[in-house]
């Protein structure tokens, strides 16, 4: 298991659409994947819980994934959220 | 003789929540939609501002710039409703909440009121998908086959698994 901590740079935070798209992204990874923000913690697999947290661009959130394929999905999650949707 | 029919599950029809004409989700100019993302559903050209709730169930998650909620039906469906494209822009603009997260909703109950010509004048397309997020836990998610529909009338005829 590995985690990494970094604040959001897309402009309009994680809101419908690009949670949908880490969803689907996280889908393609054996690891589990979740992502913490303020005591709350969702699956990157579960576009409601994502949602949820409310993320908002210059916020610090914790990615944590646990599988063969952690240091990859880390990798992408990361991309996913720097990018501007 | 085992009638293979008798084997398909019950038809669960998910109703409008709102007045539209109905399209479909490939035609969207988004492909985070019309790449199925999201899930199976269509997409809704609103014809007025007031969006109801297509089942009763609860409001899972409420955007607060109030431009999209997702829904869960008690009968175990999720839905995503996403008012406009890229409409987390206008910052709440032409966008009133008038439920929050963890409400319980019934059928017909008002989500959010919200001015479809204003997002237009802004720039922005008011169009509308409607999607089932869990679109995967059903045999089929078709849509109901009417291409335009008042709230309450049948939007998305979602098929279940046979257990």
């Amino acid at each position: 298991m590995r985690s990494a901590t970094f604040i959001v740079t897309a402009t309009d935070g994680i809101h419908a659409r690009p949670a949908g798209y880490l969803v689907k992204e996280a889908g393609k990874f054996q690891a589990d994947i979740t992502i913490s923000f303020k005591n709350k913690t969702a699956s990157a697999r579960k576009l409601f819980e994502l949602m949820k947290l409310g993320i908002k661009q210059g916020d610090m959130i914790t990615v944590t994934a646990d599988g063969s394929d952690e240091a990859t999905a880390i990798e992408t999650v990361m991309q996913i959220l720097e990018a501007n949707f | 003789m085992k009638n293979p029919r008798s084997h398909l599950g019950d038809i669960i029809t998910i109703e409008s929540p709102l007045h539209a004409k109905v399209v479909s989700l490939e035609t969207v100019a988004d492909p985070v939609f019309s790449g199925k993302m999201m899930g199976e559903g269509v997409a809704l050209v609103p014809v007025d501002g007031v969006l109801t709730s297509p089942v009763d169930g609860i409001i899972e998650t409420i955007a607060d710039t109030a431009h999209a909620v997702g829904l869960r039906s008690d009968n175990g469906v999720e839905i995503l409703i996403h008012l406009g494209l890229d409409t987390v822009k206008l910052n709440g603009k032409h966008f009133i909440a008038r439920v929050a997260e963890g409400d319980r909703i019934n059928k017909g109950d008002i989500l959010i009121h919200f001015d479809p010509e204003g997002i237009r004048n802004a720039g922005y397309n008011p169009i509308t998908p409607f999607t089932v997020i869990n679109s995967s836990d059903f045999e089929s998610v078709l849509p109901a086959g009417s291409d335009h529909v008042l709230p309450g009338e049948p939007l998305l005829l979602l098929q279940v698994k046979d257990k």
